[in-house]
């Protein structure tokens, strides 16, 4: 329960066990190799072999372009890929020896707990398939682009491991400095908007963030987490004094929400995600929330765990707001990125709603809330999985109705898409009904009645704009060019695991968040 | 209670169909065909014999089998069987051997390892719908029903409105089923579990309470059953599915709805029934008499039986709300008559389709020239569908009209007497114009029934006697009804 019972190995430049910094750092030093050797090495070697009389306009979009950078790409994802799993043997041999420990407790420390541990695991797993997404979209990045993710994914995985709240917003921001030039791209016009608007909302909210910590600073005169905890584990809060700190601690909340695009601040998202490119728009929909709210969660189970009952309302009120914003919002939507856009505001509503009891029952709401993000990135993996075997994937991220029907040319991957989808509409034995079901179930035995009859009318209009793409694919007129990739073996092997677990979650989901339970 | 009748009457039904189920993707051929056949015979073989197992005087549940590898989101999950769920288990066990024959028989051009697949999942989920012991597992289960029963439609369906009409099958039961999950979340709240047998003590449950649950429930099941303004999606539905389609739709889906009814909306507003009672009977009769105007205006075969089974079963409802033995023991006849009857009519009207590619009552007639076998069981069909004495539909319909008349709502009995006019008209219309005049040379050749067709219509036709003639077979079993739901 919260902070009370942890007990850390505390490591500082005195102990015997000084040289576990050494690995600290070397969890990340592949990341870096990789970053100089690709920017320097790789494409100067490459981009000899371009032939200088194919001149191609920059604004038409990467799927279009020279075919000799295939190679490269190949080259430099697979790099990422080895550097990936070399963190993840490092950070695993660490946890192995140390399950709960602290390291440079003074100055600015990094811990590494069963928490911290499987949220690093779940980013490295989800970057490793991300890698496999681009090569999958045979998308040619540029040699900055390559930089900018390998920094997202340094950052990502930083901001994991650090136990204090200036090192929380060095990396938060470098995370969302790359992700705004992820943004950017190519270059097109609509991207450069996108990413202007994205970096001055993020800005914004980059800004509300360094006010919570300097608040922080004033207040306890500490930004290490590890002294937080004392505060809490002591009590030592003036009691009059609390709804000041709950004031001061909003600020965090505000920058998180301006930064996740919580409803009233939404209204960056949909430009944004419709300008990024589609492997862009990829990595941001599915991983920015994963980090964000990792945050979310260190803040309260670390900072604000103690007056948590103040924000009952907000995230109550926001959550509602998002999930009626984003399921009426998507009703008319007939480009994919601002369908799977207003899809995210409704999942961000679903995962911050647990919040609203975390002062009753803090680690179940916080389980609620991952295994409601865990489903989603589930689900939006496996959908956009499916997606790359379509051979123009660019036209389709932009209008919904160039899906067309592959049901009887390819009922396997039909079928993979329309569990998917299903699943996303959370009809009852497939994996995305279980997160909502529990929520809900909650939610209505603490007496927020009105409240779940609002979640679930939403929940039909989701399940309208979800089924507007299963129509698309399976239910429309069909057509006779075969528009997709021939599935191998592999693929099928995958389609059916997918299956499975989307089909019999249902005898063991009680043992996923029995695990996620655990962890805290 | 044997642990071993346990295992034969809950568990191995479904679990023969899984391995059939598996059986039939992996090594389809002409032997697993077959073999599909045989098992769904061995199933309703099985519920032959739960009858004689089953005491039918006392209302508890007789067998149950405690699923330990489902989780207890809940509280816990278990199959079971009871005198109630009895007859619709046996009504799937019987209809879904039919479906299989009548598939064999079919055209070749159809896809029969797909819709057998299909069907067999279909059925698996419906078995469990009617076996689970827990609101939970019923809605979970009725909610799967519908992937396959979109596909069958998409896939083996005859026309180009079925798009339009998957979507409003989809999100008619879709908004059905947003109030029986609050409701469930309501339920779960007061009780701790879910199960069906909880809910028949009422002390936890305040009156507001038990007012929200009753329209709840009433709403989350008349999308299914249909009733009045929620019952589009039947006729199209039923239109643009293949024939099986339209006889499962019929003979079994619909039956959730009033399944659903029995076990919870009968026990939940068994005390404050009486406030709500005028505007359900509104409801019901409003439905009856629509039902029976928009089918004599139809003229496709498909909706004018669609529009009949919307009839009748909302007759059935009328006696659910009178709360009398005899109201509840005419609703579960008639559900069962109208399961027989409406699914011999919709075969009928798939093998006509099949000789003729026309369900237009404009083009057809003089069937009765060319197909005399086919004429005569078309022609008692429609006879037992307008209630004719002597078939059981009459007996489910007198049922429900002596417990209205005993109740004294004389209105709503005025309407459903009134309804069988209606209902006479539209049956002496199909019969009128498809079986009698000249036979319409541009059909070309027309074959009679073929044997296994016959042996469809004729066990069919059995059964409408035999319910007829000896009701005593259902009515003995079901006086048990009075003790548990009627305080």
């Amino acid at each position: 329960m919260g902070p009370t019972n942890k007990d850390y190995i505390i490591i500082t430049a005195q102990c015997e066990d000084a040289y576990l910094v050494s690995y600290f750092i070397a969890g990340t030093i592949p990341l870096f190799f990789l970053i100089f050797f690709v920017s320097f090495f790789l494409p100067a070697k490459l981009d000899k072999k371009v032939p200088p009389h194919i001149n191609v306009p920059s604004h038409i979009s990467s799927e279009f372009k020279d075919q000799n950078a295939k190679n490269l790409l190949h080259n430099r994802v697979i790099s990422l890929m080895f550097a990936l799993i070399f963190c993840a043997i490092i950070y695993t041999k660490i946890f192995n020896y140390y399950p709960m420990v602290i390291v440079y407790n003074d100055s600015t420390p990094l811990a590494l707990d069963p928490f911290i541990y499987y949220t690093l695991m779940f980013l490295i797993g989800s970057f490793l398939l991300l890698c496999q997404l681009v090569y999958r979209y045979k998308i040619d990045l540029k040699k900055e682009e390559v930089i900018y993710l390998a920094f997202f994914i340094l950052s990502a995985l930083i901001i994991v491991l650090q136990f204090n709240l200036i090192g929380i917003f060095m990396c938060l921001e470098l995370f969302s400095i790359s992700s705004y030039l992820l943004v950017t791209g190519l270059g097109r016009k609509v991207s450069i908007e996108a990413a202007i608007k994205y970096s001055l909302t993020g800005l914004l909210g980059t800004v509300f963030f360094l006010m919570g910590v300097t608040f922080c600073i004033i207040n306890y005169a500490t930004v290490n987490l590890y002294y937080l905890d004392i505060f809490i584990r002591y009590s030592m809060y003036d009691g009059a004094s609390m709804p000041y700190l709950a004031f001061c601690g909003s600020f965090f909340l505000i920058g998180l929400f301006l930064k996740l695009g919580v409803t009233p601040f939404h209204f960056w998202i949909l430009d944004v995600y419709k300008g990024t490119s589609p492997i862009t728009f990829i990595w941001l929909v599915t991983l920015s929330k994963v980090v964000l709210l990792f945050i979310l969660i260190t803040l309260f189970e670390h900072v604000l765990y103690d007056f948590s009952i103040y924000y009952e309302y907000i995230f109550l009120g926001l959550s509602v707001a998002s999930i009626i914003v984003g399921s009426v919002g998507g009703l008319r939507q007939a480009n994919l990125k601002g369908l799977l856009a207003y899809s995210s505001i409704v999942t961000l509503g679903f995962i911050l709603l647990p919040f609203t009891y975390y002062s009753e029952s803090p680690v179940y709401a916080i389980t609620l809330s991952i295994s409601t993000l865990v489903v989603y990135v589930f689900n939006l993996f496996s959908f956009f999985y499916f997606l790359s075997k379509f051979k123009d994937v660019s036209v389709i991220f932009n209008n919904l109705f160039e899906i067309k029907n592959i049901i009887r040319s390819n009922p396997v991957l039909a079928l993979g898409f329309v569990i998917s989808l299903f699943s996303f509409m959370g009809l009852p034995p497939l994996l995305g009904f279980y997160p909502k079901i529990f929520l809900l179930k909650t939610l209505y035995q603490s007496g927020y009645f009105i409240t779940v009859a609002i979640c679930i009318i939403c929940t039909l209009f989701t399940s309208f704009y979800y089924f507007l793409i299963i129509k698309q694919l399976t239910l429309s007129k069909t057509k006779t060019y075969i528009n997709f990739k021939q599935l191998t073996f592999v693929d099928k092997i995958i389609i059916g695991l997918l299956l499975f677990i989307n089909g019999f979650v249902f005898f063991f989901f009680d043992n996923l968040m029995y695990f996620i339970y655990t962890l805290f | 209670m044997n642990m071993n009748l346990n295992y034969i009457f809950l568990i191995l039904p479904l679990a023969i169909l899984f391995v059939n189920i598996i059986l039939l993707i992996f090594f389809y051929n002409k032997i697993i065909v077959y073999i599909t056949f045989i098992s769904n015979l061995i199933i309703f073989f099985i519920y032959c014999i739960l009858s004689c197992y089953l005491d039918f005087s006392i209302a508890e549940i007789q067998y149950k089998y405690i699923l330990n590898f489902v989780p207890a989101y809940f509280g816990i999950h278990y199959l079971m069987v009871d005198t109630i769920s009895y007859f619709f288990i046996l009504l799937t066990g019987f209809l879904f051997p039919l479906c299989i024959l009548y598939i064999y028989g079919e055209n070749e051009r159809v896809n029969k390892k797909n819709s057998l697949i299909i069907l067999l999942i279909l059925e698996f989920f419906i078995i469990l719908c009617f076996t689970v012991s827990d609101f939970f597992l019923f809605y979970v289960s009725f909610e799967v029903l519908l992937i396959p029963m979109i596909f069958l439609i998409y896939f083996f369906g005859s026309r180009g409105r079925k798009v339009h009409s998957i979507y409003l099958f989809l999100f008619y039961t879709l908004v059905g089923s947003i109030f029986l999950l609050y409701s469930l979340l309501l339920v779960y709240k007061v009780y701790g579990n879910l199960e069906f047998t909880s809910v028949l003590d009422l002390s936890k449950l305040s009156i507001e309470e038990q007012k929200l649950l009753t329209i709840l429930l009433f709403f989350g099941f008349a999308v299914k059953i249909p009733v009045f303004p929620v019952h589009l999606w039947l006729p199209e539905a039923h239109v643009e599915a293949p024939t099986v389609g339209s006889v499962l739709l019929a003979g079994i889906l619909l039956k959730l709805g009033g399944y659903g009814m029995l076990r919870l909306l009968l026990p939940i507003s068994n005390n404050i029934l009486l406030e709500y009672k005028a505007f359900f009977i509104t409801l019901v009769s409003l439905s009856i008499l629509y039902g029976g105007l928009a089918a004599i205006r139809q003229v496709d075969l498909k909706k004018i039986i669609a529009y009949s089974s919307v009839v009748h079963m909302n007759i059935g409802l009328l006696g659910l709300f009178t709360q009398t033995s005899a109201g509840l023991i005419g609703f579960i006849f008639l559900m069962v008559s109208h399961g027989i009857i409406s699914s011999a009519l919709f075969f009928g009207v798939g093998m006509l389709y099949e000789r003729i590619h026309t369900k237009n009552i404009l083009y057809i007639q003089g069937l009765s020239r060319v197909m005399p076998k086919f004429s005569v069981f078309f022609l008692l069909f429609c006879l037992a569908n307008l209630s004719l004495p002597g078939t059981c539909n009459f007996i489910g319909e007198i049922l429900v009209f002596l417990s209205l008349g005993v109740e004294n709502s004389y209105f709503a009995l005025m309407i459903g007497v009134f309804s069988a006019f209606f209902c006479t008209l539209f049956c002496l219309i199909l019969i009128v114009k498809t079986l009698y005049g000249q036979i319409d040379r541009k059909f070309g050749v027309i074959y009679d029934l073929t044997n296994a067709e016959t042996f469809i219509m004729f066990i069919l036709f059995f059964y409408v006697i035999l319910f007829g003639l000896c009701p005593g077979f259902i009515i003995q079993n079901l006086e048990v009804l009075e003790y548990t739901f009627i305080n």
